[in-house]
Parts: structure tokens; sequence; C-alpha cells
């Protein structure tokens, strides 16, 4: 009998709109793009639902309440706070997962940000506002912290560890494993009960980036052979760490290429083989089998696994010194609405989509982003906090 | 080949265009035998120049661009025009003897021409349209012949190459040649032909002294006519000055437009910061592109836009517009419409006020202009040669 746990994660930023510099010190409305922007944050989050987040949590649902299935979450408030305006639905699917007790929640920061590296006040702030609102819809605490795009370091580990969770999640790359198997559990150094779950990438991009890839050697991936990968990548006594964004289902491989289809019967032919699932918490039972050290951060960025896609170029370290630089000035104007806009922009995709890295590489493909070039990105998103510093006072 | 000028006895883009264009097709294998209007040494060895003429390039003195001047008399007597039939006798004549493959004609100067080879004697034509006359007249009406010449020129050809997406528009939408008989062949760069330049900072005290101070260099470099946009460039410039007043704007160029836009500056209050240098060429030009920061090509319309590649060779960081063919395959640029000065004086603005912004469109844009040399161009057109040669 092997095991595999599962998360999946739920995020979507708010995106900004096209706010220029005639907007600073009239107008505050980043987030409520008009009709003709890639930036319409409604008419995406209305999209994915309908193709990607209805349809597999209506599945996720059934599987929950008609079999031995369970699966880790991961909500981000960001999400939240749109399915809230737009789907409730969504949450109402959500809280009838919870129902079944086979559901664990994963802890994060609210805003998908990455304060952790910038100011630890403000990760702690929303850490805990992650916390309280997941107790308050759906009625659990999470005691598995993942940070936002699975980065790590042992300090996190400690953090993680003094916090009382059970488990943290990291990136199952070489440079921190070595020679040891991901599928064992790890503790950081000097931690007392912290558990360190690492996530298998190669697993989880065989479904994430090469479901649809037709030049891969393992398409088309079907559900026999995933049981297959899955059997051969941990001994009995392993719990095999699988996390993928829920948009995989749906969005990123349309229904047309049978995603749906595949991932149900992986999860019947899983437990048909005798094979079962457990949750993240579950899995943070096992004995930690030795000590891990990670002093550099690691990420679950594709490619190189570090901070390269987010905190790379001149642009994204200007947007966020300027954004830890207005911490105190915002938080002392006591003010809800100016707070909640100075974290909304923290999300970690307006780092991303300031990245040079792949933008018009040699052939010619250019990423995926809201906005045409990563300087217009710029353009906005420092438009945007210019006029936070100004209704802070700056 | 049929062209109107070579360097150095070119008054313009056009010749500088198809001599690296003719050098790489060569490279590649072509036999060209390039057709002139006059007669002059060449130091070329990669193809045949030949004469259709015995007049010297003096004769040439009118320009491939003035369109408005076609039939006035040049310095020996003979007009435009006049040259232009000597030049489709002599491609009859010379059909009568030599055999071709292919008929390559660049813009309306040599369409005619190229218009009897696919007429009377059955070669296949291909048009290369580096500038419309529509660019040309920036806004106006042209020259009535001119649209004439390009309109037959155009359904006569086999195939026509349009050196970017936008004139293919116009080529497709103005004269009504069905738009899968265009290709777009953007026009290349090649930057080891230019070198390293040994800009020398103490010639420019004053504009470095500026710079020391933080201030941001802003220039173009155009012919002043309302075609290049530059009126609203002082407009956006203007508008984002009031925001960050450390900037400098650097005008570089001469035409009909000058006095004008020296009137809109001091209009706009920005006399003191807007700097026109006159027309400069050669290594003044070079200085002027590596003593700015950003460089901003503000054309309404603007077939290909050469500029763009040069000033990025300099390492200044780019604003260009959407009507330029340049903007089509420089995506490490800022983008805006001509007219719309707010958002052009947002750009600048920006980009003045972060140094990071500056500097990854500087370190990007270096990065990118590199990989499209004439080399890629003559791939593309060599396939259209196998593609109709008899």
């Amino acid at each position: 009998m092997k095991t595999v746990a599962l998360s999946l994660h739920m995020h979507q930023p708010w995106r900004v709109r096209h706010y220029s510099m005639f907007d600073i010190g009239q107008k505050s409305d980043y987030f409520d793009s008009p009709a003709f922007q890639r930036t319409q944050n409604k008419y995406i989050f209305e999209k994915v639902a309908e193709r990607s987040y209805r349809p597999m949590l209506e599945m996720l649902v059934e599987l929950l309440e008609t079999t031995d299935f369970r699966v880790s979450l991961g909500v981000s408030g960001v999400w939240l706070e749109q399915a809230m305006a737009w789907r409730p639905d969504l949450i109402e699917l959500l809280q009838r997962a919870m129902k079944t007790r086979r559901v664990a929640l994963l802890g994060e920061t609210y805003y998908h940000s990455l304060a952790f590296l910038y100011s630890s006040l403000e990760f702690d702030r929303q850490v805990k506002m992650h916390a309280e609102a997941m107790k308050k819809l759906f009625g659990a605490k999470p005691r598995v912290f993942c940070n936002t795009g699975l980065a790590y370091n042992d300090r996190l580990g400690l953090w993680a560890d003094r916090k009382g969770y059970a488990g943290v999640m990291a990136e199952g790359c070489e440079n921190v494993l070595g020679w040891r198997r991901g599928g064992y559990v790890y503790k950081p150094p000097k931690a007392k009960r912290v558990k360190l779950l690492m996530r298998d990438y190669r697993l989880s991009e065989d479904v994430s980036k090469r479901f649809s890839d037709q030049s891969w050697d393992g398409w088309p991936l079907t559900a026999e052979k995933y049981v297959e990968f899955c059997e051969a990548a941990g001994e009995a006594d392993e719990v095999v760490q699988i996390g993928l964004d829920m948009e995989v289902f749906g969005e990123h491989n349309g229904a047309e290429t049978g995603i749906f289809e595949f991932f149900r019967h992986f999860v019947e032919q899983w437990q048909a083989a005798g094979n079962r699932f457990l949750t993240v918490e579950d899995a943070t039972k096992k004995r930690a089998t030795a000590e891990l050290t990670c002093q550099e951060t690691v990420t679950g960025a594709d490619g190189e696994r570090d901070l390269s896609g987010w905190l790379e170029n001149a642009m994204q370290h200007e947007i966020i010194e300027k954004i830890y630089a207005l911490e105190e000035a915002v938080l002392l104007r006591k003010d809800k609405e100016l707070a909640s806009d100075w974290r909304r922009l923290q999300c970690v995709e307006n780092l991303y989509f300031l990245s040079t890295k792949d933008f018009n590489d040699d052939d010619g493909v250019i990423k995926m982003s809201a906005y045409d070039t990563p300087y217009d990105a710029f353009i906005y998103i420092m438009n945007a906090l210019r006029d936070v510093g100004y209704r802070a006072g700056e | 080949m049929l062209g109107w000028e070579l360097p150095p006895h070119n008054s313009g883009g056009l010749g500088v265009a198809c001599y690296h264009l003719a050098e790489s097709l060569a490279k590649k294998g072509a036999n060209i035998s390039f057709v002139l209007p006059y007669d002059a040494d060449h130091d070329v060895d990669f193809m045949e120049v030949v004469p259709a003429t015995t007049l010297g390039p003096a004769a040439m003195k009118f320009g491939s661009y003035d369109s408005r001047t076609v039939d006035e008399k040049g310095e020996f007597g003979l007009s435009m025009r006049e040259i232009q039939r000597l030049y489709g006798e002599f491609i009859r004549e010379y059909l009568e003897r030599e055999e071709v493959d292919a008929v390559h004609a660049h813009d309306w100067l040599t369409l005619e021409a190229g218009v009897i080879a696919r007429k009377e004697y059955g070669v296949p034509l291909i048009a290369h349209v580096h500038a419309t006359e529509f660019d040309r007249a920036g806004g106006g009406l042209g020259n009535p012949l001119i649209h004439e010449i390009e309109r037959e020129g155009l359904m006569m050809a086999d195939e026509v190459l349009a050196v970017s997406g936008l004139t293919k528009r116009i080529i497709e939408e103005r004269y009504g040649i069905p738009g899968d008989k265009i290709r777009v062949a953007h026009n290349g760069f090649n930057a080891n032909d230019w070198g390293v330049h040994d800009y020398d900072p103490s010639r420019y005290k004053y504009l470095e002294s500026l710079r020391r101070q933080g201030r941001t260099i802003v220039a173009t470099t155009a012919r002043l006519t309302v075609q290049k946009g530059i009126g609203y460039l002082i407009d956006g410039f203007a508008v984002a000055r009031e925001r960050h007043p450390e900037m400098t704007l650097v005008i570089a160029g001469d035409g009909e437009q000058r006095d004008e836009l020296l009137r809109i500056s001091a209009e706009k209050g920005v006399s003191e910061d807007v700097l026109f240098t006159g027309f400069i060429r050669g290594r003044e030009l070079r200085d002027i592109y590596s003593v700015c920061d950003v460089f901003v090509m503000s054309s309404c319309s603007e077939p290909f836009g050469l500029t763009a590649f040069e000033a990025a060779h300099h390492d200044a960081a780019l604003i260009l517009t959407r009507q330029s063919g340049a903007g089509e395959v420089l995506h490490n640029a800022l983008k805006y419409d001509y007219w719309d000065t707010h958002r052009l004086a947002d750009t600048l603005y920006n980009i003045a006020s972060s140094p990071g912004l500056q500097r990854d469109m500087r370190r990007s844009i270096g990065r990118e202009y590199t990989k499209l040399p004439w080399d890629k161009v003559a791939d593309l057109i060599l396939n259209s040669y196998w593609r109709w040669a008899r």
C-alpha cells in the first residue's frame, strides 16, 4: 500500500488597472478595471470559476462524500474576497467539502505575499488574518503552513515550529534533499515539533506542466500511468506529496483535454489498487527521519526553484522596497481601506508581472501577464503605490 | 534588384536598407544585379552594380524622399521623372540581353521599371515597400501621380513585401491589395557593423552636468516634419515636467516644422529645457544617442524606424509610438499612441523618477535589438525568391 497527500491551491490576485499618474491623489480605485483591459478581476475570476473552480470543487465534494478520498486545500484570503463578492456558491462548495472532515486547510498569508522576507510583523499579521478567515468560514484551523509560492528556508521552519504548526511545506528540490528521498517526513534544524513536508515537483508537474504537452514522452498521461508513476515514487512508509494549483484543472488544461476525467479516474484507481490518500496533516503524524537544512530560500517556481521570478530585476526590488517602506505610515492611519489596498498590492503576482526573465525570449513567447510589457505593469503598480503613499500622508 | 541609391551616395535609409539586404542575400547564395539610376564607384564585391544611366550621383541631388518635386529639373537638367524614364528604358534593354529569375523593386522609385519587366518580359515581380506615399505625405494627400504608380505596381506585383505590419495595413486599406499577397519583412539591424562608439563626455559638458545633477535626458532624432509627431512629444514632455521637473528634452534634426516646434515649447513654458541641435549626422548623432537616457520615436506614421535600433545600440531606453514598425519587433520598449500625450507623460514621468525601470528597460532592449540581424530578413526573402523564380 502506497500513500499520496494531494494539496490543491486556490488563489487569484487583485490586478491593478491601467492606473495613470493623473489618477494619483484623485481616485484610488486601483482594482476596478474598465471592461477593455486585461486586468478585469471580476471577469477573470468568473471565467476561471466557470471553467475550473466550480466543476473541480463539485467533483472533490462528490469524491469526498462517496469514497475514502482525502485532500488538503490552500485558499488565499484574496481568493476568498473575490469569491464572496462574485461567486459565493464556491464558498458553499468548500463548506460542504469541509463537512466531510476529510479535508485539511493549509495556512498561508492572506494576501499571497512575500512579507516573510521583508517584514516579520506584517507577515505575522497576514497569517493571522488568514487563520481567522478560515475559522470564520470553515470552522477549522490550519495546522500545516504553506508559504506563498512554496518559499521556504530554515528561518520559516523555526517560525512555524514556534507558532505551533504541525507541519510546513517546501519544494522537494535536489539542493535541499541531497541524496534523501522526498517522501519521508523531515524536520528543520533545532525545531521541536514541526515536520517538514517536501513536494514531489516532478510528479506534480507531470500534471501541471506536461499533461497537455504532446512532445513529452509520457503523453498522453492516463490515470493508469499516473497511478504507476505515484506507486513507483514512494516506498510503503513514505507519503508522496503532490501540490497543484486548482486552475490546472479546466483553466490551464481545458475540459476538452480530459483533465477532469483523468483526475476522477486517478482518485478511483489509486484507491482500487489498495493505495490511500492522506491529508498533509495526517502526514505530519509520521516520524521525522532526519533534519534538513535549507539556508537559501527555495521556492516552487519552475526552472530555478528560487526567488528569481519575483525578485530579480531592479523594478521588482524597487516595488517591494517601496511597499514595505510605506508600512508604518499606512498602518498608523488606522484606515481599513487604505491598509487593505496596500496589502492587496503585496500579492506576489504584482512582482511576477514585472519579470523580464522570460519576456520575449528566443521563441518570441511572451509570458502570461495582464499587461503588454513588464514596464507597463511597473508604471501602473508604482503609480498605485504613490497614491497609497499620498493617502498615508507620505 | 532595382534600387535607387546605395551608400555612400544615399540621401536616407533606403540605400542603407538595400545595401544590407543585398549583402545578406548574396551571402546566402543569391546572384544579384543591383541596378542604380546613376553611375559611380561602389565598394561592393558581393554583387554586380549596374548603372542605368551615365549620369553621376550629383545628378540625383533631389533625393528619394521629397515626392512633391518630381518634375523639377535637377542639377543636370533632368527631373526625377525623366531619370525614371531612362531607368525604365534601361531595364528593357537589359532584359533583352540578360536572363533573370525575378525582379525585386524597391519603393515607387523603381516600381515602374519593375512593371515593365513584369508586363513586357513576364519576369516575376516582387515589390518591396519601405514607405508609401501616404507615409511621406504625413497625413496629407500626397502626390496623386505617385499614388497611381504605387497602386499599379502593387497590383502587378506577384508578391509585395512590406517593412512592417503597419505598412501592410496601409497597402491593404489604401490601395486595396489583398492581404494574402503581402508579406511583412521587417528590416534588420546588424549591431556588429556599428561597433562601439567612443563617446567622449567632455564634449557635452552642459548635458553631462545636467545628468550629474540627476536630470533625465530625453532625446529624439528626426526630420522636423508633422509626420514625426514632435509637437505631441513636446506636449507630453511639458505635462511630465510638471510632476518631475528634472528632465531635459533634446531634439536633433531639422525641417520645415522647426519654428513651430520652438513656438510650442515656448507656449508650454518649457523652452529652457528643450534643446534643438539642428541637423546632425555621423559622430554627433551617435553622441546624442549616447548622452540620452531615453529615446522617443514619436512618429504618427513610421513604416519602420531604424533610429530606434540605433538608439538601443547606444544603450538608451526606448519609448515608441504604436504607429511605428520598429515597435512591432522590439518588445522591451514602452509604447503609446502618438496623440496620447497623457500616456506619454506618464511614461516619461515614471522613467525619470524610477532608476529601476530605466535600468531594466535599457538592459533588456540591449539584449533584444541584436536578435534581428539582416540575415534573418534575407531568409524570409529568399523564400519569396524560391516561390516566384522562373
